[in-house]
């Protein structure tokens, strides 16, 4: 259910997006990289703590969810300029 | 195709069988055939008709298994050594426990024994073969096909797997797989079990024991293959590298699982008009790992015992010879026995020195406790015994440290799994990974008794219908 419900923030912010705001196809492209980066740095993070792996969740999620960030702001200021 | 064919109306069936996917089956013993009872394996496991590790079948020889530590061990350290280790094992068991000391207590010990109840020996024919002591549920006669007056049990190879795999983990096995026994892979059972008695072949129709051998038809051509899933989280409560009471309770808890699943199974094939064959003791009858490469359980790999792609090492393997026919399982390639050879990381942590740090396997033998003739990382595991005899519990620090001793529930896994099985390229960084993300760190063995965990401590779901 938690999935769903992730996929409906995202598929609500998304198509907000698109219908309000006109963007280049590469600021497209790093948002959607950071989309990916971020639903794999969540499914890393709850699914190691469900292995009682927590160091292991935590350094994933730093290891996978930087390059969200990075991708995240990227986007972000190439929308703004 | 099966004689015996379900009573229910053929229309009743067909509509209920399309409805499912399977409209093409005439009735459900087809369905036992069809591809939906087939083994699934990960998407990135293929099989191949020759198993990733080398073997030289003019070398191989059936092995005296007399010769295994368990049973040798005096003979190689001899036996002042021997009798120095046991009085040292018990004194230091009789002191942690009057200490107190974290992780070697009373109830950690309790639960070591506990666990291992039932863990007390097989039966070569099964108890089922003499009816005095078996009776059936409801306190009657044993049932068995002639009894009934049919004929025994007869389905395809493929119904029988289907049904036996089905059955097995009903019983307990996690995974099951099927060899026919060959000129080559007969080399298997060992020459003499694990008591002294000589195992021989012989044109009979009933296998039968005697006083100093046990014989097995020649008509018994088939080899089931299972295992028994260890629990992880006992399995990674080590203090350092050292063994606890906690990490032998995986071990001892898939022994005693695998004595009700080979009395269940005996028990099953003499019920339709076969029999299955073990020995008296877990280990015995015949090398279970060369039956598990050779049927495709898993692959061998640098602890010279098998990785699975579902459970990584974190399984006990245990085989039995029938003479029901069953279809055969064939070896596996996913890339395990390649990883080994630059991951070296339970050579590298193993407490003992006992596992090899070199890159390549060998043909080369470091002793007589190991049966030659395949290429892989022999170890010396006298000083294997000699460490679980000083730390007094068995020791499993190679198999808990493994990269491949995973839940499987974060996606990293099966992307580091089948990159592996495609490409070698990453498998030094994959390695790397496994320290930096503190798998291979040890987890308290004190606070297990406080963790929810479901029955056995495995989660037996992964990989099923109900997952």
């Amino acid at each position: 259910m938690w999935w769903f419900l992730y996929g409906l923030i995202m598929g609500g912010g998304i198509s907000a997006i698109a219908v309000n705001v006109s963007l280049t196809w590469y600021v497209w492209l790093f948002i959607v990289i950071a989309l990916i980066m971020f639903t794999l740095t969540m499914q890393h993070y709850f699914a190691s703590i469900k292995e009682m792996e927590p160091m292991a969740a935590r350094r994933g999620a730093v290891a996978l969810g930087t390059p969200g960030v990075i991708f995240a702001v990227l986007a972000i200021v190439l929308a703004l300029v | 195709m099966a004689v015996y064919h379900g009573t229910t109306s053929k229309n009743v069936i067909r509509k209920l069988l399309s409805k499912i996917g399977l409209g093409k089956a005439r009735d459900l013993d087809e369905v036992a055939a069809s591809p939906l009872a087939q083994w699934k394996r990960p998407w990135w496991v293929k099989t191949v008709d020759k198993p990733t590790v080398d073997i030289d079948w003019d070398v191989v020889e059936r092995f005296d298994e007399t010769r295994i530590q368990q049973r040798s061990f005096p003979k190689y350290v001899g036996e002042e050594e021997n009798k120095k280790l046991r009085k040292q094992q018990v004194e230091r068991t009789r002191q942690w426990v009057q200490e107190n000391k974290p992780n070697y207590t009373l109830r950690d010990r309790a639960l070591d024994i506990a666990v291992r109840q039932g863990a007390v020996g097989t039966s070569f024919l099964g108890f089922a073969q003499d009816p005095k002591h078996v009776k059936d549920g409801w306190g009657g006669n044993l049932m068995t096909p002639e009894k009934m007056g049919v004929p025994p049990w007869q389905g395809t190879p493929e119904d029988n797997a289907a049904m036996m795999r089905a059955a097995l983990i009903m019983f307990g096995a996690s995974q099951v797989s099927f060899l026919e026994l060959d000129d080559y892979n007969r080399k298997f059972i060992y020459s003499v079990d694990n008591d002294g008695k000589r195992l021989d072949f012989e044109d009979v129709d009933q296998a039968y024991e005697e006083e100093t051998r046990r014989v097995i038809p020649n008509k018994a051509r088939w080899v089931i293959v299972f295992t028994v899933q260890m629990s992880e989280e006992l399995l990674k409560r080590r203090l350092g590298r050292a063994p606890t009471p906690f990490s032998a309770a995986a071990t001892g808890s898939a022994y005693a699982r695998a004595r009700v699943i080979f009395d269940d199974t005996q028990l099953f094939l003499h019920c339709l008009g076969y029999y299955g064959l073990m020995s008296y003791w877990f280990n015995g009858l015949g090398i279970a790992d060369a039956f598990a490469v050779m049927s495709g359980i898993g692959e061998l790999s640098r602890l010279n015992r098998v990785i699975t792609p579902e459970y990584g090492p974190m399984v006990r393997i245990f085989r039995l010879i029938t003479n029901l026919p069953l279809a055969p399982t064939k070896p596996i390639s996913a890339g395990i026995m390649r990883f080994c050879k630059t991951c070296k990381k339970c050579a590298t942590l193993c407490p003992s020195g006992t596992l090899s740090l070199d890159t390549e396997p060998s043909w080369e033998v470091k002793g007589p406790w190991s049966a030659p003739g395949h290429k892989t990382w022999y170890e010396d595991s006298t000083k294997c015994m000699a460490y679980w005899i000083k730390a007094t519990s068995s020791c499993s620090t190679c198999f808990s440290v493994c990269p491949f001793s995973k839940k499987n529930k974060s996606f990293m896994h099966h992307f580091v799994e089948s990159t592996i099985s495609r490409t070698t390229l990453f498998n030094s960084l994959f390695t790397k990974m496994d320290g930096l993300l503190d798998y291979d760190i040890p987890k308290d063995p004190e606070s297990w008794w406080y963790l929810n965990m479901p029955p056995y401590g495995i989660d037996g779901l992964e990989g099923t219908k109900l997952e």
